[in-house]
């Protein structure tokens, strides 16, 4: 066993570290007070590599992989956590296409989104989160296109995506349950149009929005997979690229509050010296660098795990399950360390709080992880 | 292919600079677990160069003389878009001053990387500071150079324009390749390493020399080769001083001000 990372996943960290403290810090406080995703950074993280890190060479990605995305948006998640789940999501939309698309389909969204536009993955409706089952959006055949009707909701990326994933009901199967199938949409396709968008406590500056289904015409080459296979479409991009993802983010908030709380704690002076000196502040910053560490090797493990195409459903889960509850621990107690300090927005910590807060039922809540796990365990132990 | 040489110094990650210390029994700097990093200002020169590249088609030479286990930063000159690094190192080099430095990385230079039309230097190091090392290596080429560059200009590939900074004003300088020049921060700012560039430096040569390669004379490197001695080393005792200036506000501000140029602060 070896848990070395490769140089060059070391270099990886130092330089999107570099780009998000150049590039990214400085937009910070106006994505938290607009809410608004800055677009000029788009082709930014396009130049750096980052849109395409999970789309291989032959469709114009760089195929670094999964464990180079962790660390990826672990470094960017430390300085922003709602560019985190831009660029995930991101991800869960280049993906499938990759994984389950046709070649003409490949070929069609793939390079494109590799480099300068902003794919989205969106399964969730007001009907059904947890309970996929749930969803109600339809789809029919008619002639060369199926038609969508419906809405879904907390669609990361709803504004500024140039590629929707979506999964909609296509009929029964054998046995009379509902059967889903996956499509690709763009946004100029007749009758789709984009809804409200959240205003949400974290993430600020990341879009979560509606998608209006109004008999969309979608043509029938754009239909993912095969008829029938969107469950399992939406599934397996859930599990391998959606929970990593907000596993990563959930590590990088570990971290930005181990630094902000250190930092904070040696240079806060009570009783003529630093806190740092204090036990109690001292056994916060020992809890939140264990609970970080223990969130990045589950995660580290997981995405090690992808990248050599072993079965990784549950550790993803698990490591999604542990990093977004540890995230929300960790920034809680980095605040505890800020005292009255933590309620003030100039000092981050509090966003971290936020934004862990958010990440915890995104891709999946920590219920609906427990049952996974559990399920795992009543069978194999 | 024309070829533009960068000297990029590894030096002890600034992130990590408190856990630098200074044995006052030996002198010595221990840097021990402390990772390399590349010396900042050798990165706005490796900028210069690769624009360069970018213009004319030039080949990008990195040349360093440090310890072996510092290829890991060096690759980050690679990722940035060097075609290739040629790093001396060897036990007969430790120790060496600016001016055995300067002989080494110069025979590098004759015997990996030449011809060139220019060799790039970061101004100063972050580390030891001396600022001597890209003189001398012009002086041990045989060609002119030119330091403290603050803005670098160029037609042809063949004549350039290279401004200096000084206290109260700017020089500025024509002068045709070949020569050496070092940068300051001011001349751009380097780019960032991205995935790509990673993916790229993974194949790219990086290849490390000893002295018997270099054909170096050993009695010109290392310590054995360096004139300097270093007399004592010590840590500047930093000391906070109180003064308190009574009188009018505005006599006040006026000895305040002048105070403030006496300690060179303004
Ligand atoms: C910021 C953000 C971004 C998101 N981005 C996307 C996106 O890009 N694409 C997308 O498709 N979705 C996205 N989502 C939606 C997310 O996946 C859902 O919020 C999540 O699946 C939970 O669904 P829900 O909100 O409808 O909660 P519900 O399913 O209504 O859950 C309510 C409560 O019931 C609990 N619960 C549900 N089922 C069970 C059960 N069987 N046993 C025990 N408890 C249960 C839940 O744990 C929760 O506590 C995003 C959400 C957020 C907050
Ligand atoms: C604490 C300390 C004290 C020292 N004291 C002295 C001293 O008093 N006298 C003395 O002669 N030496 C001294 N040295 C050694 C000195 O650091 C080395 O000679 C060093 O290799 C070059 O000097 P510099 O770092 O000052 O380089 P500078 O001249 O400041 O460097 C300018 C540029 O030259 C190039 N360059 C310099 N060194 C290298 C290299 N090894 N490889 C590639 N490019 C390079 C880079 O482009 C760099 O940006 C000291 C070192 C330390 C750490």
């Amino acid at each position: 066993m070896d848990f070395t990372i490769p140089e060059k996943l070391e270099l990886l960290r130092k330089s999107v570290a570099e780009f998000a403290e150049r590039e990214i810090a400085p937009l910070v406080e106006d994505m938290e007070k607009s809410g608004e995703f800055p677009k000029q950074l788009i082709p930014k993280l396009g130049e750096m590599g980052l849109l395409g890190l999970v789309t291989s060479p032959d469709y114009g990605g760089n195929g670094m992989g999964f464990l180079a995305r962790a660390i990826a948006i672990e470094e960017i998640s430390k300085v922003s956590a709602a560019v985190g789940i831009t660029l995930q999501v991101h991800h869960m939309g280049c993906w499938p296409i990759e994984t389950f698309g046709t070649e003409e389909q490949k070929k069609r969204y793939l390079p494109k989104l590799a480099r300068e536009a902003i794919g989205a993955c969106s399964i969730t409706e007001p009907s059904g989160g947890s309970d996929v089952f749930g969803m109600k959006t339809t789809a029919k055949q008619e002639g060369d296109y199926w038609v969508i009707n419906g809405r879904k909701c907390f669609a990361t990326n709803s504004h500024i995506a140039e590629t929707f994933v979506i999964v909609a009901r296509t009929g029964e199967d054998a046995k009379g349950r509902p059967a889903f199938s996956a499509f690709i949409v763009e946004p100029d396709f007749e009758g789709f149009s984009i809804g409200r968008e959240e205003n949400k406590v974290g993430f600020r500056g990341a879009y979560s929005g509606e998608l209006i289904f109004n008999d969309c015409k979608v043509p029938k080459e754009n239909l993912l997979g095969k008829e029938g296979e969107g469950l399992k479409i939406a599934l397996a991009t859930v599990n391998r690229v959606g929970r990593p993802g907000m596993a990563s983010i959930s590590v990088g908030l570990c971290y930005a509050s181990l630094e902000e709380a250190t930092k904070f704690s040696k240079e806060r002076v009570l009783y003529g010296k630093p806190i740092s000196n204090l036990q109690a502040i001292q056994f916060l910053l020992a809890d939140i660098f264990s609970y970080a560490e223990a969130a990045r090797w589950l995660n580290y493990r997981a995405n090690w795990m992808m990248d050599q195409g072993l079965p990784c459903d549950t550790e993803m889960t698990l490591a999604k399950y542990v990093a977004t509850e540890n995230a929300f621990l960790c920034a809680r107690w980095a605040c505890e360390v800020h005292g009255g300090y933590s309620c003030i927005l100039e000092y981050p910590v509090q966003r971290y709080l936020r934004d862990a807060w958010v990440a915890i039922p995104s891709g999946g809540t920590s219920q609906v992880a427990k049952i996974v796990l559990a399920r795992h365990v009543l069978k194999n132990f | 292919m024309p070829n533009v040489v960068v000297c990029v110094k590894p030096i002890p990650d600034p992130r990590h600079w408190d856990r630098l210390f200074l044995d006052p029994e030996t002198g010595v700097l221990k840097r021990a677990g402390i990772p390399p990093a590349l010396n900042p200002l050798d990165k706005n020169a490796l900028e210069v160069a690769l624009q360069l590249k970018e213009r004319f088609g030039w080949e990008v030479t990195v040349v360093s003389m440090a310890p072996p286990d510092t290829t890991k930063a060096l690759r980050e000159a690679l990722a940035m878009g060097a075609d290739r690094v040629y790093l001396a190192s060897d036990k007969a080099l430790a120790g060496a001053d600016t001016l055995a430095t300067a002989y080494t990385l110069a025979q590098l230079i004759r015997k990996k990387a030449s011809p060139f039309h220019l060799v790039i230097c970061g101004n100063i190091s972050l580390d030891g500071s001396t600022s001597q090392v890209p003189a001398q290596i012009a002086h041990y080429l045989g060609i002119p150079h030119i330091t403290h560059a603050t803005h670098v200009e160029t037609e042809d590939g063949q004549l350039f324009t290279i401004t200096m900074n000084i206290k109260k004003g700017e020089l500025v300088f024509r002068c045709t390749t070949p020569f050496l020049l070092a940068v300051t921060k001011d001349v751009n700012l380097p780019r960032l390493v991205n995935v790509m560039g990673i993916i790229a430096a993974e194949t790219k040569p990086l290849e490390v020399i000893d002295a018997r390669e270099l054909e170096l004379d050993l009695d010109k490197v290392g310590l054995k080769g360096s004139p300097t001695r270093v007399r004592g080393l010590f840590i500047p005792e930093i000391k906070r001083r109180r003064e308190i200036l009574t009188g009018e506000p505005e006599e006040v501000a006026e000895e305040l001000l002048n105070k403030l140029h006496e300690a060179g602060v303004l």
